[in-house]
């Protein structure tokens, strides 16, 4: 192994997932090659030192009570079907069209959005800080969206595809 | 996925995606977001969920792509944020000065710095600790790939870091901070 083939392996050999013959060549190259000594030391370095500074940086950071409830709601409205609270008709999908849609929801409610399967497109929810954007998604034929708590919600709709309406 | 595993999940990983999140998009708020988002899409898609890597894997990829999501929606807004301020101020393309106050901000500033892609595979490989075709499954690219992004993005960083601190150098930082 010469130092251009050992340089192209350098992250393997440090991390130790080299095959045993690679990693045996590579260690006979090492014997006779300081430059490539110096290589694996520095890249030995950088890692415990970027490795120790990253966790320094976020060790402080937990994950809020707030949002480990709302994962947990969410997981519990997920094990049952939702109900569906109404149905949208006649929504029209221009660009930037907004609907207000009501009436408030009780907590553990669902409402269930449906629109035409071949629609492309995003939908975006956002209510009191909860929020499903779905953009970049290709649906199916509807996304549901459940309250943990009394609240009313907008939903903005822009199919890009389709300009019949969404039911 | 079950209420009974999601509340193993979320204490066992919960703390731990957060911090990825945010050596990620540098900004506690949306890392938050973007945990919570990447949990609820869990839940909404376990189908999907195969096995082939461990289940903290697949939490991550969740997060790596709403990361990026992140990123996108920010540029759009920095976009034209910018367009205004250049109605009104002059253009200086030079990068502001980093917070030289401890080496960890500086970090932190020089990855906010980088590209998305080069800041995904310093993350992964010396935040998560994983190996070089671990990322490479990870982000669905080549070996090759990620061990030329981890080049470019060392350099990046050795340019965006101050000079003086000398943090890829052969000699021991931390005895050069107590200096």
């Amino acid at each position: 192994m010469n130092c251009r083939n050992f340089q192209k392996r350098l992250y393997e050999y440090v991390e130790g997932s080299l095959s045993a013959s690679a990693q045996a060549a590579a260690a006979r190259h090492l014997a006779g090659c300081n430059v490539c000594r110096q290589a694996v030391r520095q890249e030995q370095q950088l890692a415990q030192f970027m490795s120790s500074r990253l966790q320094r940086d976020t060790m402080a950071l937990t994950l809020r009570p707030d949002i480990r409830n709302r994962i947990l709601t969410a997981s519990e409205a997920k094990s049952s079907p939702p109900a569906v609270l109404e149905s949208i008709s006649n929504l029209s999908v221009n660009s930037d069209h907004f609907a207000v849609f009501g009436p408030p929801m009780s907590p553990g409610m669902s409402v269930r959005l449906l629109y035409p399967s071949d629609s492309r497109g995003w939908l975006y929810f956002e209510a009191n800080g909860q929020k499903i954007d779905s953009r970049g998604k290709h649906f199916t034929d509807y996304v549901t969206f459940t309250s943990q708590r009394p609240l009313s919600f907008e939903i903005a709709a822009d199919l890009k595809v389709t300009s019949s309406s969404v039911r | 996925m079950s209420p009974k595993a999601v509340q193993e999940l979320v204490p066992a990983y919960g703390d731990r995606l957060l911090r990825s999140a945010f050596s990620l998009c540098g900004n506690e708020a949306e890392a938050q977001d973007i945990v919570q988002d990447a949990f609820l899409e869990a839940i909404r898609s376990v189908h999907r969920f195969q096995g082939r890597s461990t289940i903290y894997t697949w939490l991550h990829a969740i997060l790596l792509n709403l990361t990026r999501r992140y990123y996108r929606d920010r540029k759009r807004i920095i976009y034209d944020g910018e367009l205004v301020d250049r109605e009104t101020s002059p253009t200086d393309e030079s990068p502001g000065p980093l917070d030289t106050g401890t080496a960890s901000s500086a970090i932190s500033e020089a990855l906010r710095r980088l590209s998305g892609a080069h800041r995904e595979v310093l993350v992964l490989r010396y935040y998560e600790g994983m190996k070089i075709h671990e990322i490479a499954s990870q982000l669905g690219i080549s070996k090759g790939t990620v061990k030329s992004r981890l080049h470019y993005a060392i350099g990046e960083m050795q340019k965006l870091l101050p000079g003086e601190l000398n943090l890829f150098g052969v000699c021991d930082t931390e005895q050069m901070q107590q200096q």
